[in-house]
């Protein structure tokens, strides 16, 4: 089995030795990086009330535990706090993951 | 026979699917005049007070990211007359696909030229890429 995005992950991120490629679209505004814990929140699950949206996130590796520590390290990156509507796709031999990067209020 | 050796040409890769961005709407609400894609914010809450337009399904096949297809969500918001774009979803959906490679190569002999070809079937993980979401007109604030 081979894949197209595995190809595309590894190739993209071979100096540092990880198959984990991240990609964000912002929606809001980006602040200092945060440098204490991402919290998360799963699609479904029952997120705070007060939030402000930063950025579409986005990670697509080889497995689950690099694919979410690579969506907190990007949302770390934009200043933000929390993840919430984190989905998680899981493929053959590639994870997605997928959620909005906040700050809490 | 002496056989000719050569290089073997890839004619065609067939991957099946277009690999285009395909962009769904369906109309929930009234009708409106297109709006400046620019002018468009993205959020995953709905607006309180909005007007909504319709439902938003935008997917590619072999896609590689949300900044391929969310611009293009927007861009679809956009022609709907929204000014607010709500995704519901952002999922990728794994499949396995056979992908046909036909191969040309070589065959004959320096007196008798020919060229053969070979099709090869492999197994491939395929993703698709889809956001979901709605589009809604907000009264703009007035400064």
């Amino acid at each position: 089995m081979r894949s197209r995005w595995l190809v595309v992950a590894a190739s993209l991120s071979a100096a540092c030795g990880v198959g984990t490629r991240t990609y964000r679209v912002l929606v809001g505004t980006t602040s200092a990086p945060h440098q204490g814990r991402i919290a998360l929140f799963l699609n479904g699950a029952r997120a705070p009330d007060a939030f402000e949206e930063v950025a579409v996130v986005q990670a697509v590796g080889g497995d689950m535990e690099r694919v979410v520590t690579a969506l907190q390290r990007e949302a770390a990156q934009l200043g933000c706090d929390a993840i919430v509507n984190v989905r998680i796709d899981q493929g053959s031999s590639l994870t997605s993951a997928t959620g909005m990067a906040v700050r809490l209020r | 026979l002496e056989r000719a050796t050569g290089f073997v040409l890839v004619a065609a890769v067939l991957g099946g699917a277009c690999q285009t961005t395909q962009t769904r709407f369906v109309q929930t609400g009234p009708r409106r005049a297109p709006a400046p894609a620019d002018h468009v914010r993205v959020s995953m809450r709905e607006p309180r007070g909005a007007e909504p337009l319709g439902l938003i399904q935008t997917y590619r096949r072999e896609a590689t990211s949300v900044e391929d297809l969310v611009p293009e969500f927007v861009r679809a918001v956009a022609r709907a007359g929204g000014n607010y774009a709500v995704i519901d979803a952002v999922q990728v959906k794994f499949e396995e696909v056979e992908e046909t490679t036909t191969e040309s190569y070589e065959c004959g002999t320096p007196d008798q030229p020919n060229t053969c070809t070979k099709m090869r079937t492999e197994t491939v993980e395929a993703a698709t890429l889809q956001v979901v979401g709605r589009a809604f007109r907000v009264a703009r604030e007035r400064p």
